[in-house]
């Protein structure tokens, strides 16, 4: 954790943590999925998904096959970050490469994140026109 | 004990001596004062503020604007996580963002001034946090340094600050924001779309950004972006054609964009995540609201 990821962390919630996070991961399963289905890309090449970090302001992007992203997904509680974006205290470093580091969070804040996401999912939202 | 609301000034400054003799004494004021700070410029400024800094430059984090404000939606994200991961009873926070240099492009420009508007709503609640956001009045036009005393409550030059007379205020924010974006060619490609054409509609798209030479990983942004943005609109049109450096996608639809933050704050989880996502993926996303509905323009480079 750099000086700018500051060591103030404790102000944000985990709940609010997992949310940002479980939002990232909405973004690369969708590159994900049309990486796959719309332009074939082989399993073994790499994707360039966006960084799954509590910055908001994060633009770098991880490059990771979907093989090994499917490694990443093996639980809904665990998110794919750049190395040196990992946030101590709210995560918990699974595995660790030069590309992408594999972190775990608590799985019951998550699953209740993710229930709340499928009640309210897109195609059942009010019609609210290009948002 | 009174605490300072939000204060966003304009430095208004000519050439480098001024950016650095001024900056790097509001830097030395946060540094002797312990104020967590984030400056955000372009490298070479962070370089010159750096040297100027020494060793004292360890206490203050930079950023280069080029990556964090290459898409000026992503800008106050980036200064909110700042905000919320530094922000304590008794902490004052210090900034300095210049999104509006020499190099960017007139829509890029816009967008800019749309984002410095924009700051004052962001932070309307949030107190004793100081960004400071420096205008070169030697390298921008006058029209430019017009519309940044627009946007600033707070103007600072020669070592004055000062309130400023000529900001337009909040209420400006809150209409519909419909500046005109240039013309689209009349060989734009038109794809309308409905709920059930749209599988139909990323394959179009796919195959339009192949043909127009983006790379792969810009093909699946654009086709990612586009797809969330036409799910949550249910129907409408997209029209999309090449630039001299990129490609250009527009897509039409109904509704209005009510929440002026609405695409660049983190979506709540019974909102619809279209724009919020193409922020993440295009490096520019010109969103307006005009009596047909609203338009969303993405775009992606040819890089």
């Amino acid at each position: 954790v750099d000086a700018a990821r500051g060591t103030l962390l404790s102000v944000i919630d985990s709940e609010h943590a997992a949310r940002i996070q479980l939002l990232y991961r909405q973004v690369n399963d969708r590159i994900h999925s049309v990486g796959s289905d719309v332009f074939r890309i082989p399993s073994d090449e790499p994707l360039a998904l966006v960084c799954e970090c509590l910055d908001l302001g994060c633009v770098e992007r991880i490059h990771i096959p979907a093989e090994d992203l499917k490694r990443a997904r093996s639980s809904p509680a665990h998110f794919v970050v750049l190395p040196g974006h990992e946030a101590e205290g709210y995560e918990t470093v699974l595995e660790r490469n030069q590309r992408f580091v594999i972190v775990t969070k608590d799985e019951a804040v998550v699953e209740r994140l993710r229930a709340a996401a499928a009640a309210a999912d897109e195609d059942t939202r009010p019609e609210a026109g290009l948002q | 004990m009174a605490v300072d609301p939000f204060k966003h000034e304009a430095f208004l400054y000519g050439g480098d001596t001024e950016f650095v003799a001024g900056l790097s004494a509001f830097l030395r004021d946060g540094l002797a004062a312990e104020e967590p700070t984030l400056v955000v410029v372009g490298a070479k400024k962070v370089d010159l503020l750096r040297e100027e800094l020494g060793d004292d430059s360890a206490g203050v984090h930079f950023a280069d604007m080029a990556a964090v404000g290459r898409n000026p939606a992503r800008i106050i994200p980036a200064w909110q996580t700042f905000v919320t991961r530094n922000a304590a009873p008794g902490v004052r926070l210090r900034g300095i963002g210049e999104p509006i240099f020499p190099g960017r492009g007139p829509d890029e420009l816009v967008e800019a001034h749309r984002h410095e508007g924009l700051l004052n709503l962001a932070f309307l609640e949030t107190s004793a946090f100081w960004l400071v956001c420096p205008y070169d009045v030697e390298a921008l036009p006058d029209d430019v340094i017009e519309e940044a005393r627009r946007n600033h409550p707070h103007v600072s030059h020669g070592g004055h600050s000062e309130r400023n007379g000529l900001y337009q205020g909040l209420e400006a924010l809150s209409a519909p924001f419909d500046a005109p974006l240039p013309p689209r060619p009349a060989e734009a490609a038109e794809i309308a779309f409905g709920p059930s054409t749209l599988d139909a509609l990323s394959r179009r798209v796919a195959e339009r950004a192949t043909e127009a030479g983006l790379s792969v990983s810009r093909r699946i942004d654009l086709v990612v972006a586009v797809s969330e943005i036409a799910r949550s609109g249910r129907e409408g049109t997209v029209y999309l054609w090449r630039g001299r450096s990129r490609i250009l996608c527009e897509i039409h639809g109904q509704g209005e964009l009510e929440e002026p933050l609405a695409d660049r704050l983190l979506p709540a989880a019974d909102a619809h995540l279209g724009l919020w996502v193409a922020n993440q993926l295009c490096d520019l996303v010109q969103v307006r609201t005009h009596p047909g509905g609203m338009t969303a323009r993405l775009h992606v480079p040819l890089d």
